[in-house]
This record gives structure tokens, C-alpha cells and sequence, in this order.
């Protein structure tokens, strides 16, 4: 408590609620927006630029429903602080499909009932599409691995696996084509 | 001719938002400018206090109130929630008090609330209150404090006993003492968290151009919600709306209504400002409801065949510090024991016991699974006994479809008999049995032990109360866009009532599924319905969707008729218009309209001043119906489980899962199938992660999702579904619930499997959860006692 | 749960990031942030100062000089387990990457950070063991270097002062084709380890163990090298019963003090008896499969 008392007061005189401008690329589109230094990605996401498609499981970096992609790559958005975004490129559940065609995973998922209450769709979305990105012909064991850290509580998982080899073999018969 | 759309694996309407992130869950909506809510909740399973200093907190920036028990205003202090379930058996009828009344009784029980910018400062400024707490004794397991002398949970409760139910047919203690063959057995369940992947959340708006409180809930049964904050707050339902948005699942316990709910609707009214509060995992861990533990002692009483003769149960259940649910859970579980099998003696005495714990709350299976466990184990014992297959006993006592309807001689939670509408239980487990190569499985398993490997199968038989009354309803009508509305109570957290009440409504009224337009869980859309729990929203929305819209069809082709003036069997129903039959057309004058628009027949429907009306009753396209079941109806499964246990550390891998099923007529297998897939996810949880740890003062121990462990994508196989189909007389559909069976059994079939694979070191199994560590102890006792009898009956 | 206020500070270098270090009391390194944050959400650990490491890239190398990997602290767990040159040089590394966190979780977290946390089940923590790593710490003062046998001061607190940080770690190769296996025991796949064991092997050629290194995670506050079990082994024709033998040693190992027993996820609803007999069991395992390699 003594310690609480003690930062309260240190508030007074130093400004806890210190911000800084955050500017960083989000689905393709520049954003920049003043925020809080100890506001995660995922709130600033959300509740700063408005895009709630990435959801907050558990906010200490288990369930992976708030799995962005940062330069690239998958990680949990409510373990980063929105500052180490600055200047970073971000794509989120929001940025997959391209001018309302939806990306292959996506229809996937849908034609597989690859989702239930849609709450952790969107993390799963953006950990496959990382995955995918870098192992495009995977085995289901491999799937199964690269979603280790997501959890789910309505699907059981069968049909989400389904869905991602699925997608997995459109994509290749697209690249093929194209 | 109607298209038809029941039984077809239609894809979801829902999904298109869900996957694009355009979802709308509660703590999506947030108005500008929102009040944060947090709550202070007490670290102690059982305390008092005087006095609340809230004064560092208020005076903290960005905090805008503070507010415990005596800020509260006088009606709020004088009142208890209301009891949603009564029942005459309840000694201790306790419910919430809106906050803690200077005595909190479970960890996580909301004490104070404040309200700020943010959370992060509203968690600030909870530092910084002081509260003189006064630790109290806690009643912490349930055999203790139901013992006389316990402490007690509540200071003002004389003793612990919230209630004693007995269930009884005929005469188990006659039967048994009689019966030419008898066992004991003890078991012991835990069951854990829903564990919804989105927390619990509130969101309270003022809505003064509508003069009424909008209160967006991530719950699972809006009018519930609105009946509890009208009641306690004052509010007649003109001026409440409730509304269950998005909701990312549920299984239960968000479908009782708590504190934050009241609590942040008063604030909004209160503080005329907009209010929000989301769930954070440690609070879905210690502030919401769970199921927990029972002790069962059960004799068993069986003839030479293995017929069973009667069964004794005696049973005590955690039902924590209050009964928001009344006795609904146990009472459930007390009916359902004796399953598919002809159980002509059974009594159960089951004492509920009150304890300093949060809540025990329906959780997918309510009480179902550990009925479903103490007499699947029995059939095993029973089996091990006689030296007999664990399947053919079961099949041996099964009631035979020839027998239906079955009175199982119980009376249901709905006051009616407990009577088995439809099923064929025989056929369903072989089917199951036959998926499995049951009949092969003894020589995989024989095979495997000389390779060191310990294979095992377990089954496991459920018959489950789905479709549980009072009612559900709908409003079917035309929409000024000439789509049809579809208008309903249900509320949804992933079931796709949405999609399955589409394709009711579309071949009922004969039209397609993209002329449905589906509104649902809006207390302000549709008046009254009750909620989603005990499976039972597909048939009783279903059976009031599909009634509703064969009437709106019928209203809507007599309008017609009258229009283009030609009898209404002379004409047919296209999307968004009613069309003269081809070989009718002769009847229709040269030059006169064959066919009319759905949109312009509403609006000649509604009237048009100084013309007389339709002459059809009342004005408007539409057609309400509230569907009232006589009965619960009656699914069933037979779960069949294989396992590989690694008897060096005890880890059991789920080789191969079974679920032969029988849901009466499936309106969507895309939905059913997931439905069972998804509840064998919990089944495994329950088995073997999922263990909800306090310790000796009533302190959670598992708070968070490293420690509270949720069946991840390895730990849950592809079930193997087998469906047969046998549809109910006692709905227009013919349909039965599916979203728990699932769940029910899958428990009991997983220990049956890790005890078989256990055989060769005779270890009994009749607990669940089971972690690894109790595998290798058990077998480590076990071949310790073999050493010894070897020792003794030795050289 | 929501974090405590604190100062946020972007250093670009490694000496800016010690100058902080040194000014500001109470300050704390930010590495891949998959550890520290949740502790910060859960308060319970809150501090005034973050110095944020992840805008610095000399931190992030990984390379071999005069038969030593060197990998700098801010390498990724990402990058290690996508190396090519890894894969070669160090297949145990990549094993043990393998079944430690998730896909988003290795993307950000780095094998300084997991070695500055000192969980007792780290992963990395054991395969540093396994090599007598040498980690390099660096102070606005000047630097030193810690045995990874000394690393560990007390429970999840390494012998680093206040004003130290640590910059590298780097161990010694063994030979090319060298066995190895890491195997561990968690209660669903992938999450922390209750007990792992990690084990690398040489054979002489002629049927008989030349060199081995045996490490067992979970028993004590840091890993244990299972040194009477390496001596039993060199030198000698493997045998199932060997192999046993050797494993039974895990049992005359200290285990982490009953105090610390209730910290932290794994550790807890084990009991210590349990541990030291997966260890046994463990130990026994890698063995096995290293030898196997070894002789591929």
C-alpha cells in the first residue's frame, strides 16, 4: 500500500499518463495518434483507430486473440506497448481482405464452420496467415503446430485445421496460376 | 414447390462479419468519451469490514466516483437480487446484494466500484483504497462444511446446508439389501470455468431522446438481465433496454446475471454518463460462476446377468456462497442418472453446501456430467465384476426403442415427468461400437502391451434433457423492404441460431435464405423470451420460428389472393413476391397483374385511409408464435474413447474419439457436428486439464491461462461423428438439442479408457480431473501391493 | 489488469541503454516482452523506468568464431529456429526452440530475455547448461563474464548488479554430427516445462561414449548437469541398464527451496517427488536418443 501511496503521489508531480505520438502503418493506411506510454497495441488498436477485429482474451499473452502482424510476423498484440509500434508496419484481421474479396483463408474458414462465437477467429486468422506465408504446403501435424498458441472454447479445433489446409492448397493452386 | 434448407449443411450468415473483424461485441462499443468501470473485489474468501477510505483514490486524476455498499442509495441497499429459480427445498435462499454489504463471502465478491478514464487508472486508484478487513473462518471443502459446528459461510447462516434433495423410485436400499450381488464405490469430480474466450462485459448508455437505459450485455439471457436490473433498479421494461450483442461464447455462467450487470446500469444512470466494463481472465477466474466439486458414495445393486436392481447414491455438492441458480444444477443431475438403462430402484441424497467460493453456475452439462460419470463407472465396476464386456452390460440394460415413451419414474427440473420422448439407445452405442472397431480393439491392445505400450477404451452413454421449456417466441413478418423479418428472444454466443432459424424460417414461408433478415437478444425488438442454456433454444425457437412463418406464409398468400383475384392454391411463393402458377394463368384476366411484390402487398396490408381493410384480421404481415413444450425431449450419444498412457509419466494421448449421436432431426450438421466437436473439447478439459485449485482458505490458486490449463489444438483430436436420426413427436420439427451432449459423457468415457489401459496394474479410477501425477502414483501403489502379496504368498 | 504507470525510455545503443541503466533507479530491461508484461499486468512486479531494448540491432547477431557460437541477447527465438546455420552447427538449440512457446511468442522473445528471467523451466537456460555457455555482461563500467553454472543468484534473479545488462551469450561447438535430443514433460504440449532434459553425445568410433553432457530443467533454481551420470558414461559401451543406472542419479539432486515451490505456473500441483522422477525418466530418454544420433 505504501508503495501505491507513494507512486500516487510521484504522479502528482511526474505525469504518469506520459504520451507520445504513435505514427505507423496499419493495414496499408498511415495512422498516427497520440497515446498513453503504457497503452499496449492491442487497446491502441482498438480503442484509438477503431478497429475492433482484434480481440483481448486474456491480456497477459496466452489465449493469442489478439495476434496482430507486425513487419511480417505474428505476435501478441497485448504484450507490446503501442510506442514499439511506432514506425512499424501493422496488418490485423481487418487488412485481409482485398476491396471485400475475402482471402482464401477466410472463405475457408467460413465453408468449414471453422468458427462458432468468432471471438478468437481473428487471431487465428493472423497466425495462419503468417504461417502460411512462410510454409505454404504444410502437413496437418505442421498446422497444428504453428497454432499451439492459439486457444479456442467453441470449435474443438477439427474444422479450423480443415480449414487451414484447405486454404493452404487454394493458395498454391493460385500461385500456380498466376 | 419450397426450397428446402432444414438438414443442409448451409453456411453460416453470421460469418461474413465475424471473419472480417467487423464483429460487434459488448466492449467493441464504446460511445465517446466512456466512463471506465473497475471493480475493487475482496482478496479475502470471507471477511468484514467497517470502514471503506476511498478518499486517495477519489482524489486521484482521471477518477470520477467511488461508490461501496453504503453510497449506495436506500433501495438499492434494502434489496436482494431476485431468486430466478425457486423451489421450496431451499433452506438458504441467498443471492447477490448489489455490492457487498461489509461482509464479502468469496474471493472476487465486487465490494466497491470505481469509476475513471481508463482502466489503467481506475486499477490505480483500487490501490488506494483502504479497507479495514476483518478475516473471518471459511467453510472451504464441502464434506467439512456441511459437518455441524463448520464455520459458517455467511455470518448470519446458522449452518451450511443451502439444501437436501432426495430423488427417489421405488426402493434402492430394499432392492439392494436383497439383491443377490452388490458394490461400493466413492467418486470425487471437479468441474472447472466456462472460460469463454471473451470475458464477461457491460456497457450502460442513458438514452435520453428514447427516455430509457440501454444496457449492452455479453450474457446469455437478455430478458433475464432485464427483469433483475428492473426489478432492482426501479425500471419498468419501457424504459430498459437490454441487449446481448455479439457474445464470444458463454457455456453457462454468463447466462445468470451479476452484480457488474446491475451495478454499471445504475452508474450510467446515476452519473448520466456512459459506463463500460469488461472482464479481465483473472476476474472470469474468481468472480464468475463456476461448477465445482462433488463426493459421491454409491452403492450398486445388480443380479447375475448384470442387471441392475437398484442404485444408492449419496451425494454432497459444492453450491458455493450463493444460488443465483437456485438447486437447477443438482436437481438435473439427480435426474439423470439413471441414463438409458431401465433403473428400477434409485434413490440420491444429495446435500448442497454452501461454502466461501464464487457461485456454482451452470457450465455446459449442468450437472449432467457427474450423473452421467458415478454410473457409467458403475457399469464398468458392474462389468469387472462379472468378468464381462463393459458393452454388452450396458446394451443389456438398456431401455429398447419398442419401450418409448419411457416414464423413468422422476419428476424433471420443469415439474413434469421425466419421460424419454424418442431414441433408439442400442443402435446408437453399436453404431458407435462399430465406428470404433470395439470388436478388434482387445488384440490392438494386446499387441501394443508387447511393445510396451498401454492402449485402452472407455465408453461412455448419455441421455440429455434438451429443450427445456417455459418458451421461446418469434415475430415472423414483412419488412418495408419486402425481405422477411425474422424477430426472436434467443440470444447467441456461437450456436448459429442466426443461420439455423434462417433456414427454418426460409422453408417454412418458401423463400431464400438471403430474404431473411434475423434480429435476436433485443429486449426493445422482441418482448419476451427466457434464454440460452440446457440446449434448448433450437427447439423451442425453432418450433416458434417455423410455426410463425407457415403462418405469415399462409396470411400472406390470402392477401395475395384477394389482390390479384384468384384462389391462393392457384398461386406460388418466389423471393419477394407471391406469382399466379404458371398453369393457373388462364384464370388471370388479359392485361391484369400475375404476380405482386412482398412490399407492396405490406403496404396495402397496413391500410390505406378511407379504403376498407383486407377484411383479414389485423392490419400488417405478421405472425407471432411462442412455442411452450410439454416436455423436455430427449437426445442422446455414446461416446467410445481410445487412449495410449505412458505409464512412465502418466501422460494419456487420445488416440481415437467416437461420438455416435442422435439429436432427432439435425437442422444443420455443419452446426451440429461442430456443436459435438467443440463440447468433447470441454469433455477433455474436464478429464484431464481443466482444475479450478483453492487452497485450505478458500484462496483461488489457478487464476490465470498458464495455470487454469484449456484443451489447446494438440490435446483435442478430430472426433469421429456418427449420426442416426430419431425425430421427436413433441415438436413440429421433429428436432432435440445438441449443444451439450458432447460434453455430458465425455468425462466419464475418457477415465474408463485410462483405467482399461491400466488393467494390467489393477488400478481403479473414480475420480476426474486426473493429472498425470495421480496416473503414476496409482500404478506405483498399485505394483507396490502386488510386490507385497508376492511376498507373502511367495517362495 | 491493467500496468502500473512507468517512464518509457527508446534507447538506439548499447552504451545509451547503459547510461539509463546506471542514471535511473529502479529501471528495468525490455527485451521480447513475453515474460516481463504480464507480470506488469498482473502487478506483480511494477517498476518506475523500461528501457526498451528492441531499438537497438547490435544486440541481435548470431555467428561462430574459432569453433564458438556467439548469439547476441536480443536475438530472437524466431530467428534461432529458422537458422540454417543453427540447424547445423546446434540442432539441440532448435529442438529445444521447437517445444518452447508458440509461433507469436518466439517471434518477439529473445533468448537474452529468457536467460535475464531465469525461470527454472526455461528451455534456453538448459541448453545453455548443457554447453558450459558463457554469458557476457555489460555495465556503463565495463564488462565481465559469468559462467552459465554461476548465472544464477537466486530463485529468478540472475548475478547481475542493478547497473548490468546482458549482452551475450556463446558456447563452444561440438562436433559436426554430434548426438542430441531435448525432450520435456509439460502438462499439455508446448507450455513451460515441469521437467525437460537435454543431452548431447560423441562416440569414439569403436561402440563407446567419447563425450556427454546431460542436463536435467525443473529440479532446482537453475538446471542441474547431471555430472555423476556424464562420468559413468564416458568412455563406456552404452547399454540399456548403463543408461538406467545413469538416470537414477537425477535423485541425489537439490531441489528448488519449498519457499519457491508455490511461484510461478508449472511448479505448482507438482509435487517434488513427482519432478525427480520425471527427471530420472527424462535423463534416460535423451540419452537413448542422443546415443541413436550419435551413431547415425
Amino acid at each position: 500500500m505504501d508503495r501505491a501511496i507513494a507512486d500516487a503521489q510521484l504522479a502528482k508531480t511526474e505525469n504518469p499518463e506520459a504520451t507520445r505520438v504513435v505514427t505507423l502503418t496499419v493495414n496499408g493506411a498511415p495512422h498516427s495518434a497520440e497515446t498513453t506510454t503504457r497503452t499496449t497495441l492491442a487497446i491502441f488498436l482498438r480503442e484509438d483507430l477503431r478497429l475492433t477485429g482484434t480481440h483481448i482474451g486474456c491480456a497477459h499473452g496466452v489465449c493469442g486473440a489478439c495476434t496482430v502482424m507486425m513487419d511480417g510476423e505474428s505476435v501478441r498484440s497485448c504484450l507490446m506497448f503501442a510506442v514499439q509500434a511506432h514506425g512499424h508496419d501493422i496488418l490485423t484481421v481487418e487488412g485481409l481482405s482485398n476491396k471485400g474479396e475475402l482471402a482464401p483463408l477466410q472463405a475457408c474458414f467460413r465453408a468449414h464452420h471453422a468458427l462458432q462465437c468468432g471471438f478468437c477467429t481473428p487471431g487465428f486468422l493472423m497466425t495462419l496467415t503468417d504461417f502460411l506465408r512462410h510454409n505454404p504446403n504444410p502437413t496437418e501435424s505442421e498446422v497444428r503446430q504453428a497454432l499451439t498458441g492459439n486457444l479456442c472454447r467453441c470449435t474443438g479445433y477439427k474444422n479450423i485445421v480443415a480449414a487451414a489446409l484447405d486454404a493452404a492448397k487454394q493458395m498454391r493452386a493460385n500461385a500456380a496460376a498466376a | 414447390m419450397k426450397k428446402q434448407f432444414v438438414g443442409t449443411p448451409v453456411e453460416r450468415v453470421e460469418d461474413h462479419r465475424l471473419i472480417t473483424g467487423k464483429g460487434r461485441y459488448t466492449g467493441d462499443l464504446r460511445p465517446d468519451g466512456s466512463w471506465t468501470a473497475h471493480f475493487l473485489r475482496s482478496p479475502y474468501a470471507h471477511a468484514r469490514w467497517s470502514k471503506i477510505d476511498a478518499s486517495s483514490a477519489r482524489a486521484l486524476p482521471g477518477v470520477h466516483s467511488v461508490f461501496s455498499f453504503d453510497d449506495l442509495p436506500a433501495n438499492l441497499r434494502d434489496k436482494t437480487f431476485p431468486l430466478l429459480v425457486p423451489n421450496p427445498l431451499i433452506r438458504q435462499p441467498l443471492t447477490f446484494t448489489t455490492l457487498a454489504n461489509h461482509e464479502a463471502c468469496y474471493v472476487g465478491e465486487p465490494i466497491a466500484v470505481i469509476v475513471a478514464d481508463s482502466r489503467e487508472i481506475a486499477e490505480d486508484a483500487a490501490e488506494l483504497i483502504f479497507v479495514d478487513y476483518q478475516v473471518l473462518g471459511v467453510a472451504n471443502n464441502c464434506r467439512d462444511a456441511a459437518k455441524p459446528y463448520a464455520p459458517p459461510a455467511h455470518l448470519s447462516s446458522a449452518d451450511n446446508i443451502a439444501a437436501v434433495i432426495n430423488t427417489v423410485i421405488g426402493n434402492a436400499e430394499k432392492a439392494i439389501s436383497e439383491a443377490p450381488h452388490k458394490l461400493h464405490d466413492s467418486y470425487f469430480q471437479h468441474r472447472g470455468c466456462g472460460q469463454a474466450m471473451e470475458g464477461r462485459a457491460v456497457l450502460a448508455v442513458l438514452d435520453p431522446l428514447n427516455d430509457r437505459l440501454s444496457v449492452w450485455s455479453a450474457g446469455q439471457a437478455p430478458y433475464m438481465i432485464r427483469t433483475i436490473i428492473g426489478a432492482m433498479l426501479g425500471l419498468d421494461d419501457t424504459k430498459l433496454r437490454v441487449v446481448c450483442p455479439d457474445v464470444g461464447g458463454g457455456f453457462g455462467p454468463k447466462g445468470i446475471v451479476y452484480h457488474e450487470e446491475v451495478v454499471v446500469a445504475w452508474l450510467a444512470l446515476t452519473l448520466n454518463h456512459p459506463v463500460t466494463w469488461s472482464e479481465d481472465r483473472r476476474e472470469q477466474c474468481t468472480a464468475t460462476g463456476q461448477e465445482r466439486d462433488q463426493y459421491a458414495e454409491a452403492d450398486v445393486a445388480f443380479d447375475d446377468e448384470g442387471r441392475l436392481l437398484g442404485i444408492k447414491v449419496v451425494v454432497i455438492h459444492d453450491i458455493g456462497a450463493y444460488l443465483p441458480w437456485g438447486i437447477i444444477q443438482p436437481w438435473i443431475g439427480a435426474t439423470t442418472l439413471p441414463g438409458p438403462y431401465v433403473l428400477p430402484n434409485y434413490h440420491m441424497d444429495l446435500t448442497l453446501t454452501i461454502t466461501n467460493k464464487v457461485p456454482c453456475v451452470p457450465l455446459r452439462g449442468n450437472g449432467r456430467p457427474q450423473a452421467v460419470f458415478v454410473m457409467e463407472r458403475l457399469m464398468d465396476r458392474i462389468a469387472q465384476y462379472l468378468g464381462k464386456d463393459a458393452a454388452a452390460v450396458r446394451k443389456l440394460n438398456m431401455v429398447k426403442p419398442e419401450q418409448m415413451p419411457y416414464k423413468v419414474g422422476l419428476t424433471g427440473r420443469d415439474n413434469s415427468p421425466v419421460t424419454y420422448d424418442s431414441g433408439d439407445y442400442p443402435a446408437c452405442q453399436q453404431m458407435a461400437l462399430d465406428q470404433a472397431d470395439y470388436s478388434t480393439f482387445k488384440e490392438r491392445q494386446r499387441k501394443a502391451r508387447k511393445e510396451g505400450r498401454y492402449l485402452g477404451i472407455g465408453i461412455g452413454n448419455v441421455v440429455e434433457t434438451t429443450g427445456l421449456g417455459p418458451h421461446e417466441g418469434s415475430t415472423v413478418r414483412v419488412l418495408s423492404s419486402g425481405k422477411i423479418g425474422v424477430f426472436t428472444g434467443a440470444a447467441a454466443q456461437g450456436q448459429g441460431h442466426a443461420t439455423v432459424l434462417t433456414q427454418v424460417a426460409a422453408e417454412a414461408f418458401g423463400t431464400d435464405l438471403d430474404q431473411i433478415e434475423y434480429f435476436a437478444a433485443d429486449t426493445a425488438l422482441f418482448p419476451n423470451g427466457v434464454g440460452t442454456f440446457a440446449s434448448r433454444v433450437a427447439v423451442n425457437a425453432g418450433s416458434s420460428v417455423h410455426n410463425a412463418s407457415g403462418k405469415l406464409r399462409e396470411q400472406v398468400l390470402q392477401v395475395a389472393a384477394d389482390q390479384l383475384g384468384i384462389p391462393s392454391d392457384d398461386l406460388e411463393m418466389l423471393p419477394g413476391k407471391v406469382k399466379v402458377k404458371d398453369e393457373a394463368s388462364g384464370k388471370i384476366d388479359k392485361g391484369k397483374p400475375t404476380e405482386i411484390t412482398l412490399a407492396k402487398l405490406l403496404l396495402l396490408s397496413n391500410g390505406i385511409p378511407g379504403y376498407s381493410a383486407t377484411g383479414h384480421g389485423n392490419p400488417g404481415l405478421s405472425a407471432t408464435d411462442y412455442f411452450s413444450p410439454t416436455q423436455a425431449t430427449y437426445s442422446n450419444a455414446t461416446h467410445v474413447v481410445e487412449v495410449d498412457v505412458d505409464v512412465e509419466t502418466g501422460f494419456v494421448q487420445i488416440l481415437r474419439y467416437i461420438v455416435g449421436h442422435d439429436c432427432g432431426k439435425v437442422l444443420n450438421p455443419l452446426i451440429v457436428h461442430g456443436q459435438i466437436q467443440g463440447g468433447v473439447a470441454h469433455g477433455i478439459g474436464n478429464a484431464l486439464y481443466e482444475y479450478m485449485n483453492y487452497d485450505e482458505h478458500a484462496q483461488p490458486q489457478t487464476t490465470t491461462l498458464e495455470e487454469y490449463l484449456l484443451p489447446a489444438v494438440l490435446d483435442v483430436p478430430n472426433v469421429e461423428i456418427v449420426q442416426m436420426e430419431s425425430p421427436t413427436p413433441l415438436n413440429p420439427l421433429g428436432i432435440k438439442g445438441a449443444g451439450e451432449s458432447g460434453t455430458i459423457p465425455a468425462a466419464a468415457a475418457i477415465i474408463a479408457a485410462i483405467e482399461n489401459a491400466l488393467q494390467p496394474f489393477k488400478v481403479k479410477i473414480s475420480q476426474c480431473p486426473l493429472q498425470a501425477e495421480q496416473i503414476v502414483e496409482m500404478i506405483g501403489r498399485a505394483k507396490a501391493a502386488a510386490k507385497k502379496t508376492e511376498s507373502l504368498v511367495g517362495a | 489488469m491493467a500496468i502500473a504507470a512507468f517512464s518509457y525510455h527508446d534507447p538506439t545503443s548499447v552504451p545509451e541503454a547503459l547510461k539509463l541503466l546506471e542514471k535511473l533507479e529502479d529501471a528495468k530491461p525490455l527485451a521480447g516482452g513475453q515474460s516481463l508484461v504480464p507480470y506488469l499486468f498482473f502487478r506483480m512486479q511494477r517498476h518506475r523506468h523500461l528501457i526498451d531494448l528492441n531499438n537497438i540491432p547490435e544486440l541481435s547477431y548470431c555467428s561462430t568464431e574459432d569453433g564458438f557460437l556467439r548469439i547476441g541477447a536480443m536475438t530472437r527465438q524466431r530467428t534461432l529456429l529458422e537458422s540454417g546455420l543453427i540447424a547445423e552447427i546446434c540442432p539441440i538449440l532448435q529442438d529445444a526452440l521447437h517445444v518452447l512457446g508458440h509461433q507469436a511468442t518466439r517471434t518477439r522473445g529473445t533468448i537474452g530475455g529468457s536467460l535475464s528471467n531465469m525461470d527454472p523451466s526455461a528451455d534456453l537456460f538448459g541448453v545453455s547448461a548443457l554447453h558450459n555457455a558463457i554469458l557476457r555482461v555489460r555495465s556503463s563500467r565495463g564488462e565481465r563474464e559469468i559462467k552459465v553454472s554461476d548465472w544464477a543468484e537466486t530463485f529468478m534473479k540472475p548475478s547481475m548488479a542493478q547497473n548490468e545488462m546482458l549482452c551475450e551469450v556463446r558456447w563452444k561447438l561440438w562436433p559436426k554430427g554430434h548426438g542430441h535430443a531435448y525432450q520435456k514433460f509439460a502438462k499439455r504440449h508446448h507450455d513451460y516445462a515441469i521437467v525437460a532434459s537435454g543431452a548431447l553425445m560423441t562416440h569414439d568410433g569403436g561402440g563407446k561414449i567419447k563425450q556427454v553432457s546431460l542436463v536435467v530443467i525443473g529440479l532446482g533454481i537453475k538446471p542441474t548437469r547431471l555430472t555423476e551420470a556424464e562420468e559413468m558414461l564416458t568412455g563406456k559401451a552404452p547399454t540399456v541398464e548403463l543408461f538406467a543406472e545413469a538416470a537414477k542419479s537425477v535423485r541425489q539432486y537439490e531441489l528448488y527451496p519449498e519457499e519457491f515451490a508455490n511461484q510461478g505456473y508449472p511448479r505448482r500441483f507438482v509435487s517434488a517427488e513427482f519432478r525427480r522422477h520425471l527427471g530420472e525418466v527424462y535423463a534416460r530418454r535423451v540419452m537413448e536418443a542422443a546415443w541413436q544420433r550419435a551413431i547415425r
